[in-house]
C-alpha cells in the first residue's frame, strides 16, 4: 500500500496514466474496458491536492467523462442484445419460420421444373407499372394452401402456390400471373396482418426485454393465427369483393390480362366444383362464382 | 518409334496440364440470408455441404481449366470456399460487406425461438426453393 502511494505521487506514473487514457480501448458484450479498469484502480480522490497543485484537474474531469461514456457505451450493448424487432424486421422473420414449421404439410422441399413463373410476374408487374418491388414465390407440392401471401416486409412480397392446383387447371403463365397479383393487391391491404395480429404483439415490437423474460406465448398464438387463416378462415366477402374490384378496375384497359383473370376464375370456379381436394377454396376465398358475377360487364339496356 | 513414343507421352502430360483445374482467391464476402447450403454443384437440388447462417466470411473462387477462366456457374452461381468446405452458392446470397443479420441486430429474441438443427437445416433449404426477382424501372 504504501510503495502503491508512493507511485500514485510520482509525476512520471499520472503522466503515462494521461497519455494512456488517449487510447480509447473499448471491450465486447459484458465485459468491463480497460478505461473503466484503469478507472476503478486510480482514486482520484486521493490525489486531488497533487492533481490541483499541477494543474491538471481539467484532464481528471475530462478523464472521468470519458469512463462514463464508454461505461454507457456497455451498457447500452448489453441492453441492444434484448431488443424486439420492428414490425418490418419481425413479418418477415416469422413468415419463414412459420414457413419452416409447416413443411411437412406444405412440403416445399422438392423437386420441380423451372416453369419460368417469376421472370413472368416481374414482367406482369412492370407492365403495370410496380417497380422495385421484391417478391419470393415458393412452390408447394399440396393441395393444402392453393396460393397465398405471407407477411414479407415494406415493398417485399412472399407468394405461396401450388403446383398441384395450377398443373390440375392448366393454367397460362399470364393466368398464374393475375393469381399472384390478386395476392399482391391482397398484401398491400394488409389483410392478413390485421387478422393475425393482437394488441399483445403490436405492443412488443420495437421493444426491449431487458431483465425480463419474453412472453413466448404470444408467438405461439400468432403461428396458430397464421393457421387459422391460411387453412380455415381465410378472406370474408367484404375483402374479397375490394380486391376482386380493384383487379377488375386496373385490368379493364388491357384487355388480354383482364380476359386471363376471367378464364381463371372460371377454371378455379369449375375445379372447386369437380374436384374434392379443393372444395374448401371457397371458404378461404369466396368465392370464384362470385367475384365472376362482380366483374361481369353489365348488358347495355335495350331500347 | 522411340520419337512416336516421345511424342506421345509429351502430348499426354501436356493435356493433363491443360485439364488441371487452378483454384484462386478473387475477394471475400458474406452470406446475406438468414440461412443458406452450400451446394455440391451449382444447382439448388445438389448436395448440400454445410448449412451456413447469415455473416458467415466465405471466399470467392474463380475456377482455371484448360486455359478459360470461370467465375459464375449455372447463370447465378459462385465458387466459394467457407473453412473445410468448397462449393457453391447463388451470387445474390452474397454481400461483399459484412450484413447486418438479423441473428445479430436481435440476439437475445432471435435465441428465445430456440431453433433446432432441423428447423436451420430446412430454412436454409427455404433459400434454396425461393424464387427470388426484383422488378426495375425500364
Amino acid at each position: 500500500m504504501i510503495v502503491y502511494r508512493i507511485l500514485i505521487k510520482s509525476k512520471l506514473f499520472l503522466l503515462l496514466v494521461f497519455l494512456c487514457s488517449f487510447v480509447v480501448v473499448t471491450s465486447h458484450g459484458d465485459e468491463v474496458s480497460r478505461i473503466e479498469r484503469e478507472a476503478e484502480l486510480i482514486d482520484f480522490q486521493s490525489i486531488r491536492d497533487v492533481l490541483k497543485s499541477d494543474n491538471l484537474e481539467e484532464e481528471v474531469e475530462k478523464r472521468v467523462e470519458e469512463v462514463q461514456e464508454v461505461r454507457q457505451e456497455r451498457v447500452d450493448r448489453t441492453r441492444n442484445l434484448y431488443n424486439i424487432p420492428s414490425e418490418e424486421d419481425f413479418w418477415p422473420f416469422f413468415s419463414e419460420y412459420w414457413l419452416v414449421s409447416n413443411q411437412t404439410v406444405l412440403k416445399w422441399d422438392f423437386r420441380k421444373p423451372d416453369y419460368g413463373i417469376e421472370e413472368s410476374f416481374k414482367k406482369f408487374l412492370e407492365d403495370l407499372g410496380h417497380y422495385e418491388v421484391e417478391f419470393r414465390i415458393l412452390l408447394l407440392d399440396s393441395p393444402n394452401i392453393t396460393h397465398a401471401y405471407l407477411p414479407a416486409g415494406p415493398n417485399r412480397y412472399l407468394f405461396l402456390l401450388s403446383v398441384p392446383f395450377i398443373r390440375s387447371m392448366d393454367l397460362t403463365r399470364l393466368e398464374i400471373s393475375t393469381l399472384l397479383y390478386e395476392n399482391f393487391i391482397r398484401a398491400k391491404s394488409r389483410f392478413f396482418e390485421q387478422k393475425v395480429s393482437s394488441e399483445k404483439l403490436q405492443a412488443l415490437f420495437g421493444g426491449n426485454f431487458h431483465g425480463e423474460k419474453i412472453n413466448m406465448e404470444i408467438f405461439s398464438q400468432l403461428k396458430r393465427n397464421y393457421d387459422k387463416v391460411l387453412f380455415e378462415d381465410g378472406y370474408t366477402f367484404q375483402e374479397q369483393f375490394q380486391v376482386t374490384k380493384q383487379l377488375d378496375n386496373t385490368f379493364k384497359g388491357r384487355e388480354n390480362i383482364w380476359n386471363a383473370y376471367y378464364s381463371l376464375l372460371g377454371k378455379i370456379d369449375n375445379l372447386i366444383k369437380t374436384n374434392f381436394l379443393y372444395t374448401h377454396y371457397s371458404q378461404i376465398y369466396p368465392s370464384p362464382e362470385l367475384q365472376k358475377g362482380w366483374i361481369r360487364p353489365k348488358r347495355a339496356r335495350e331500347f | 518409334m522411340k520419337a512416336l513414343f516421345v511424342t506421345f507421352i509429351c502430348l499426354l502430360s501436356s493435356s493433363l496440364v491443360a485439364s488441371e483445374i487452378q483454384k484462386r482467391q478473387l475477394r471475400t464476402g458474406y452470406y446475406n440470408q438468414m440461412f443458406g447450403h452450400i451446394h455440391q454443384t451449382p444447382s439448388r437440388y445438389s448436395t448440400s455441404l454445410t448449412n451456413i447462417a447469415c455473416g458467415h466470411p466465405l471466399r470467392i473462387m474463380s475456377i482455371t481449366q484448360a486455359g478459360q477462366t470461370r467465375t459464375l456457374f449455372n447463370d447465378r452461381w459462385k465458387f466459394i470456399s467457407a473453412g473445410p468446405y468448397e462449393g457453391y452458392l447463388p451470387e445474390k446470397f452474397i454481400s461483399t460487406e459484412r450484413p447486418e443479420c438479423f441473428q445479430d441486430k436481435y440476439a437475445r429474441f432471435y435465441e428465445a425461438f430456440d431453433l433446432s438443427i432441423t428447423e436451420m437445416h430446412f430454412w436454409g433449404r427455404l433459400y434454396d426453393h425461393f424464387l427470388i426477382e426484383k422488378t426495375e424501372l425500364q
